[in-house]
């Protein structure tokens, strides 16, 4: 409502910097930066302080109001660009980027026939029209989950999988679920049976050249693990609002960025500037792939906790699917790295990964457990954080954030930006 | 077709090595060594605060330390009800240590508030503990009256400090009061060679190892922490910090991880630092103050009686020395609660009993409030008057009344409430 009215009519902005000085000041006027394009526009009258590589406040004109960015804060966007990026290689994904693994892959991934009962296929909680999520706050497989269904658009990018990164790549993902008993509840043996007697797996395998009848159970499952790997690898969202933004800015096309809305405009000031989010939703997929305690609570039920990042490197090291394991088909590259020098600490106990900011429109609810169902939820819960959980030595970049209903408004107008 | 069967040939000839690599996997990619699962562990830096009772039963909170194999935990709690909780189940295994905030969201706070100050001084009266603590406090904000008056009950009773500070602030509070002892926690999140030199430089400091993920993480230890624990073998003690709910259930996985680098340590290095330091400093204090509620009731009583008046007490009796004091400010119709200490005499079997009467209006309160004995030695007694309510304005009138065998002594003593 308020960011229609704020579209509609420029002049409300310049109300907002007169008497909301916390979200708009004014800053002294100076000439125009000639280097950027962005600020060539004729009827700004004042350009942004900046403070040494963070942003800084925000410009505008009495005339025309528009939220301009200077040349450190137009370097640090494009480093969210271009959309999409090329996507590595699934890791120890032999089947990773060949085209009748993706095809294969797909067909599994909508196929009831793995799971326990007949009656699960990783379809069930990954609808293609939820970017893949299912829009329930814990997923409900063969018993109820206690975690959010993560979306799986744009997954190719990740360097850990799932909230807790208990897996090491996309095809062990893959195939955690299928021997989950919460989830998909089959075994090697089983699912191996039922691909065995599958006719499109064993017409789309002996095509390739692997002959069924030769592979073990371990083998076969592998196979098809990561033929849904190479699958997911290819899912990837379209370019949004944002990114048009951007590349207008970097093509320095002032008429396109035009279109880009105020308050997204004022909300992106916040998120890279005093929210400090770029920092761990950083590039561009608006995750740095690693793992934060932001102050959420992980009780999964009076007594029972869900630790997060701790069970998951403890997870991952005792998987048999884990990229130091003889599955793994590319032994010698360099992801096995990461699996080597991981490492298990407290700080861990209660993280969880940072998830990718792309397609937030159509993954709610959110966060690991699904506690929090709109964008302003998720904006409220780290404006409005208690310190008390985070602890002083933790996670300093995240505390409570002195903003009003504006600027909280503006944030999820830019989040919503980063949806197609 | 071709190049998957390329692939298999390879991941063939990979298996091979793959078996020489998993040879090599218990020192490359889990370096944990096997340790001794049992030796038991002093947890120092335990809380249970009230958010974490409603998420945990305390039964389930004890069931966790004794899975951890825990030998002693300082429990110290915001508010003081889960410390309470824990030490009635478990008194083998809990030491009570009294946290100066009643909420979450006091750290900032407490060491201005005199609320905190009148909450730490009611539960002392009321119970026994091992420490004052774990609070925050940095730089000179120690020299702060409350802070001081923290220290001074400290010496008073007998108490360890459990100080989440900076250095500064650590060597104001030693330098306050020349007796009490300190733990320092998280060892000030300072590095170790400083820590050193901080144990080197007072007697009377330790320190845990609460938050401290850099110490043993993977499994060994550093040269620079490795050196501390042999210059200070005596003076190290571990502690999970359960500083949210869900911490607790960190506390076996604490305890777990712990015992891993500790066995990198020789053996009776490794059994201090486990649980013995913690246990030679903390122990002795519990045990010499939970005696004290049998044995040494009559000096802390008068102490009472002498700490009341300073606090604004009333005097309404001179021999036995008997004074009342409410507890907070007195509003009309509003709940509170009346202290009660009697010093001197022979008041074992004496019985202690407050009314409130209105003269004027020819009645008296519309509530009964409870009297609870908290104290009783031969010579004190300190009663807690509990729901007091005075429903009106006007003029009112305490009446004491102490009663023993063939004697009964009464006083009044008249006060305005408007």
């Amino acid at each position: 409502m308020i960011n229609s009215d704020i579209n509609s009519n420029h002049s409300d902005i310049n109300i907002h910097c007169a008497t909301e000085q916390h979200w708009l000041k004014k800053a002294p006027q100076v000439e125009p930066d000639t280097n950027t394009k962005m600020t060539v526009r004729s009827k700004i009258n004042a350009v942004l302080l900046c403070i040494a590589g963070t942003f800084a406040q925000t410009i505008h004109s009495e005339t025309i109001a528009r939220i301009t960015f200077d040349n450190n804060e137009i370097a640090l966007l494009k480093s969210f660009a271009p959309w999409p990026p090329a996507v590595p290689d699934d890791p120890g994904n032999e089947l990773s980027g060949i085209a009748w693994a993706e095809r294969l892959g797909e067909k599994l991934f909508v196929d009831p026939g793995l799971s326990g009962d007949g009656e699960i296929s990783c379809a069930t909680c990954h609808h293609r029209d939820k970017a893949f999520s299912d829009g329930r706050a814990t997923a409900i497989g063969a018993d109820t989950h206690h975690r959010n269904t993560q979306g799986l658009l744009n997954v190719g990018y990740q360097r850990w999988f799932g909230w807790d990164g208990g897996t090491d790549s996309l095809w062990a993902a893959s195939l955690r679920p299928l021997l989950s008993d919460i989830e998909m509840n089959s075994s090697v043996a089983s699912a191996a049976n039922y691909l065995r007697a599958a006719p499109y797996v064993q017409t789309t395998l002996s095509s390739a050249g692997i002959i069924v009848a030769n592979q073990t159970d371990d083998q076969l499952v592998v196979i098809a693990a990561k033929a849904l790997g190479a699958f997911q690898r290819t899912l990837i969202s379209d370019p949004t609002g944002f990114d048009r933004f951007v590349e207008a800015i970097i093509s320095g096309d002032t008429q396109a960025q035009d279109t880009y809305p105020e308050p997204a405009r004022a909300g992106m000031k916040l998120f890279f500037g005093e929210g400090n989010c770029h920092v761990c939703h950083f590039g561009p997929d608006f995750s740095n792939g690693e793992f934060h305690d932001t102050g959420r609570p992980f009780f999964t039920s009076v007594g029972q906790v869900d630790p997060g990042r701790y069970a998951g490197i403890k997870r991952l090291r005792s998987d048999r699917y884990n990229l130091t394991g003889q599955f793994n088909g590319a032994p010698n590259d360099t992801h096995l790295l990461k699996t080597l020098t991981v490492k298990l600490g407290q700080t861990n106990f209660g993280q969880w990964r940072t998830p990718g900011l792309r397609n937030l429109t159509l993954t709610a609810p959110y966060m690991h457990d699904g506690s929090l169902t709109s964008l302003r939820q998720v904006v409220d819960s780290y404006a409005d954080v208690d310190p008390d959980r985070l602890h002083s030595q933790g996670e300093s970049l995240i505390r409570p954030l002195d903003w009003n209903e504006q600027d909280r408004q503006s944030v999820v107008a830019f989040l919503k930006t980063l949806s197609p | 077709m071709q190049q998957l069967s390329q692939h298999w040939v390879i991941r063939t000839i990979s298996r091979r090595l793959a078996c020489a690599v998993c040879l090599l996997l218990p020192i490359m990619f889990t370096p944990q060594v096997q340790a001794e699962a049992t030796l038991p562990i002093a947890d120092a830096h335990i809380h249970y605060s009230h958010d974490s009772v409603e998420m945990t039963p305390p039964e389930r909170v004890i069931e966790l330390m004794r899975n951890a194999n825990l030998k002693l935990a300082l429990v110290s709690s915001s508010d003081d009800n889960g410390t309470r909780l824990l030490t009635d189940l478990a008194p083998d295994l809990i030491v009570p240590g009294l946290r100066p905030y009643t909420r979450r969201g006091q750290i900032s706070s407490w060491y201005t508030s005199s609320g905190n100050l009148e909450y730490v001084e009611q539960l002392l009266a009321e119970n026994r503990y091992a420490s004052i603590g774990e609070f925050h406090l940095y730089g000179d904000t120690a020299d702060l009256p409350i802070p001081r008056r923290i220290v001074e009950l400290a010496a008073e009773y007998n108490l360890i400090l459990h100080a989440h500070s900076d250095a500064d602030a650590v060597e104001r509070l030693l330098a306050q009061k020349p007796v009490v002892k300190v733990i320092w926690a998280h060892a000030g999140f300072d590095e170790p060679e400083f820590v050193a030199q901080m144990l080197s430089k007072h007697d009377r400091l330790w320190v845990d190892l609460a938050f401290r993920g850099e110490v043993g993480s993977g499994g060994s230890l550093s040269r620079e922490w490795r050196d501390l624990f042999d210059a200070h073998p005596d003076k190290i003690m571990l502690g999970t910090d359960t500083y949210t709910p869900e911490r607790m259930y960190f506390v076996p996985e604490h305890a777990e991880s712990a015992r891993v680098w500790l066995a990198t340590l020789p053996a009776d290095l490794a059994e201090k630092i486990a649980w013995k330091n913690a246990y030679d400093l903390i122990m002795p204090v519990w045990k010499e103050n939970s005696a004290m509620t049998t044995t040494l009731k009559a000096p802390t009583v008068a102490a009472a009686c002498e700490q009341s008046i300073e606090n604004g007490g009333v005097v309404v009796i001179d021999t036995p020395l008997t004074v009342i004091q409410p507890q907070g400010d007195i509003e009309v119709s509003e709940p509170f609660n009346v202290m009660i200490n009697v010093c001197g005499g022979n008041l074992a079997s004496t019985t202690v009993a407050l009314d409130a009467t209105m003269p004027a209006h020819g009645h008296g309160m519309n509530y009964a409030p409870a009297h609870r004995v908290i104290q009783r030695g031969e010579s004190s007694v300190s009663v807690k008057v509990e729901g007091v309510r005075l429903h009106m304005p006007g003029t009112w009138q305490w009446a004491v009344n102490l009663r023993s065998e063939g004697s009964r002594i009464t006083a009044t003593h008249v006060f305005q409430l408007n």
